[in-house]
């Protein structure tokens, strides 16, 4: 099978769509560097494998952060896409893969595959096409059918790639990867888990066995702790106690007037499975014990009531006590209103005094105002009587009754005043106290009322006789309380007796459950779990042999099958190394094989590491050399026919780009070439000197609008 | 004659297991694409049951 034409269309540097066919021996594609060979090239690689070889996970380093599609100026929104035309044995098929142009990373291609009968295939049943038509996966491809100018090197220097190409080179990958895939299991380790798993469970078992008797002693301690003597730890002890057991606690039921069921004494289980409760039910809800604290609640109210009665019966003897000082002190109510009275008619009269000396004083100013405006002094405006110094009287008597008089009868007035503001006070004082003294015999009534309420007696009973039926009463109740309370004193000391006994049946039950425990040996067969453990053992014990059996003969097989090859490779590895390089330094395949691993290694005719005494040169020389072999080993088995080449020539001297070309030549037998090339002695080597029908195709500049473009093609 | 067929042959001549290991080499060669992980799922698959059947035996071995 091979590539007979590439379409390539906003590939990398190729914008607008273009068309190279490839069914040509030879075609060389000739250009200058960053014109758009690569991107050619690695189309064959993005059609057939998508996005694993734009990573750098590919195998290529430098193909981390690789871009799909070069911007170029006007660049529209056409896809990226590649189609392969191929030739197969059936006819001819058409492999497509495009991408959107906005597409997001994780979005997948579209792929499509046209078979020789003209159908589309997409999605799996494409990728299925792909697996079965002989197309290799992605990394023979890159081993075994293309020459990455940046993986050259690293083709025959590092040791895990040279020995996977020359494994290739043979013809023994599947050889590797069975291979590879039987160690990546390490067979021999699961022989090793197998061991720790039993020893694992070996150990388990003897603990197994050994923990009944350490449990009987530690139960025998236990014993000893809660004073069990050791000829109790028997069977008839063990029905002593549960017969013990529930006898008292009938008895108990009895005095707390409990309704509830017991177990027969000779039901271990069920006597095993009450004992743990009893002592739950027995303080729960005993009818005898059910009026304690009600008793209790009503004690408390006595106590309370007695108390609080007390209380405000001092309270009320205190305000009697004030309230008959006060009386007698001071008068009663009559004398201290009367007194009141008395200072009110007393300041009335004091008052009407000072009035009249002040209306008589106004009389005197206004007459002595008249006699200043009369004609003659000395009569009196009044009667007209003649007086002789009438003004100097009146002013005499004015002075008089404004100064001393007014004195007097001011201060007559203030003293009313203050007698009267003290009968007041006095009368307010007892009032208070006669208040009191109501409001104190009020809450002692109270108190008495809620007294006769809880002894149930009618308001005719008196005082005293309340107090001491209370007293009677309390006394009743307390007596009740007694009694109760020595019950459920009595149930709780029963409860506790109990919690021993059962304590000390628990231990004997036990005891006599590890005894047996102990006395008898496991049968590791007759679990079931073991069974199907040695089940599971057997078949991964089968598998580990299995695959080691396996694997052994895969190492054997590929050690012949690798010597048996190897001829035929170094044969082919020889010819063209020896084209290249236009030397006779045998270089050959080398397989080492020791007990754990095959390896590969190049050497030379003295089967010395070839690799460390080559200049860079003959190492570009030999990693071609080695993929030519390759390429014709696989076009031999009638798989992929056509082997890329990116810029072989690049640090080949003068002689060995010419040996170069007659290798290619030589190849061209076999299977179809495509090299890119910058202009130079090498392309021009392939163009005017190669025996076979080559397609010289020659690109001109790259330009940012257009992208990479085709300058010439020509046929030779 | 490819590997697998060279394979066969000597399981068969080996006369140990040969059903098993026919069906485990025919186990490898349909897992070739995928890098072994078929096999490598039966093998965890087994270690898992025996090491729960070890967990179980030996829980049986406690009560």
């Amino acid at each position: 099978m091979k590539p007979t034409a590439i379409t390539v269309s906003h590939f990398r540097g190729w914008k607008s769509e273009h068309r190279i066919t490839l069914d040509a021996p030879i075609t060389a594609i000739v250009a200058e560097n960053a014109r758009g060979k690569s991107s050619l090239l690695n189309a064959i690689e993005w059609c057939l494998y998508g996005a694993v070889v734009t990573q750098k996970g590919s195998g290529i380093d430098e193909r981390q952060n690789w871009e799909l599609r070069t911007r170029v100026e006007n660049d529209d929104t056409e896809p990226t896409s590649v189609t392969l035309e191929l030739e197969t044995a059936e006819g001819s098929a058409l492999i497509t893969r495009e991408r959107s142009a906005n597409a997001k990373a994780r979005e997948a291609d579209e792929f499509t595959i046209q078979d020789s009968n003209g159908n589309v295939l997409t999605a799996d049943s494409a990728e299925s096409w792909l697996a079965d038509s002989g197309i290799p996966d992605w990394e023979t491809y890159r081993r075994a059918h293309c020459f990455h100018q940046e993986a050259a090197r690293q083709r025959v220097v590092s040791t895990t790639e040279r020995s996977a190409i020359l494994a290739t080179l043979l013809g023994l990958d599947d050889d590797l990867a069975l291979r590879n895939t039987i160690e990546s299991n390490q067979p021999s380790k699961l022989f090793t888990e197998i061991d720790k798993t039993l020893e694992a469970l070996n150990e388990e078992a003897h603990r197994a066995l050994d923990l009944p008797r350490q449990r009987l002693g530690e139960l025998e301690s236990r014993a000893i702790e809660i004073r069990l003597d050791s000829n109790q730890l028997s069977e008839s002890s063990a029905n002593t106690f549960r017969s013990q057991l529930v006898v008292r606690a009938r008895d108990l039921a009895a005095r707390l007037d409990l309704t509830t069921d017991f177990p027969d004494e000779s039901d271990a289980a069920g006597v095993r499975n009450w004992a743990s409760k009893w002592p739950a039910t027995a303080r729960s809800s005993s009818p005898a014990l059910a009026s304690l604290e009600d008793h209790r609640r009503r004690a408390a109210q006595f106590d309370q009531l007695v108390t609080d009665h007390q209380q405000v019966d001092g309270t009320w003897q205190e305000a009697q006590s004030k309230l008959q000082q006060e009386r007698q002190s001071g008068g009663d109510e009559a004398q201290r209103e009367a007194g009141v009275t008395a200072a009110n008619a007393k300041l009335t009269e004091a008052n009407t005094a000072l009035e009249q000396n002040n209306a008589k004083v106004k009389l005197l100013v206004d007459a002595k105002a008249a006699i200043k405006a009369a004609d003659h002094k000395d009569e009196c405006p009044v009667c007209e009587t003649d007086v002789p110094g009438l003004e100097e009287r009146l002013e005499a008597e004015i002075e008089t009754l404004r100064s001393d008089e007014f004195v007097a009868l001011q201060a007559a007035q203030d003293g009313a005043r203050k007698k009267l503001d003290h009968a007041k006070s006095a009368k307010d004082v007892l009032d208070a106290l006669v208040s009191a003294e109501a409001r104190v015999r009020g809450r002692v009534d109270e108190q008495r009322e809620k007294l006769r309420e809880l002894l149930s007696i009618n308001e005719s009973t008196a005082v005293h006789d309340v107090l001491a039926e209370a007293k009677k009463q309390r006394e009743s109740i307390q007596s009740e309380i007694t009694g109760l309370e020595g019950l459920a004193s009595d149930r709780d000391r029963r409860i506790e007796d109990h919690q021993a006994d059962w304590g000390q049946l628990d231990l004997i039950e036990k005891w006599l459950g590890a005894t047996e425990k102990a006395e008898s040996s496991i049968d590791l067969s007759a679990l079931p779990e073991w069974s199907e453990f040695n089940e599971a053992l057997d078949e991964l014990a089968g598998f580990g042999s299995d695959l080691a059996f396996l694997g052994s003969l895969a190492r054997d097989v590929q050690a012949e099958r690798s010597k048996s090859r190897a001829a035929e490779v170094n044969k082919a590895l020889g010819k063209y190394y020896s084209l290249i390089t236009q030397d006779d330094t045998a270089i050959k395949v080398s397989v080492h094989t020791t007990a754990q691993r095959i390896s590969y290694n190049l050497v030379d005719a003295s089967d010395r590491p070839a690799v460390p005494i080559l200049n860079q040169a003959a190492i570009n020389a030999l990693s071609l050399a080695v993929l030519f072999a390759q390429s014709e080993a696989q076009a031999s088995a009638d798989s992929w026919e056509l082997v890329v080449l990116d810029d072989p020539a690049q640090s080949l001297d003068t002689e060995k780009q010419a040996g170069l070309a007659r290798a290619i030549e030589e190849l061209a037998d076999c299977c179809s070439v495509l090299v890119a090339a910058v202009p130079g002695q090498f392309s021009d080597r392939i163009q005017d000197f190669v025996s076979k029908p080559r397609h010289m195709v020659t690109l001109g500049p790259w330009s940012q609008t257009d992208g990479a473009s085709i300058e010439s093609e020509v046929d030779r | 004659m490819d590997l697998w067929s060279v394979l066969e042959e000597r399981i068969k001549q080996h006369g140990v297991r040969v059903e098993e290991r026919l069906e485990l080499l025919a186990g490898l060669k349909s897992d070739h694409e995928t890098g072994g992980a078929v096999i490598s799922e039966r093998k965890e698959m087994l270690v898992l049951r025996v090491d729960d059947m070890a967990a179980r035996s030996k829980e049986a071995l406690r009560v």
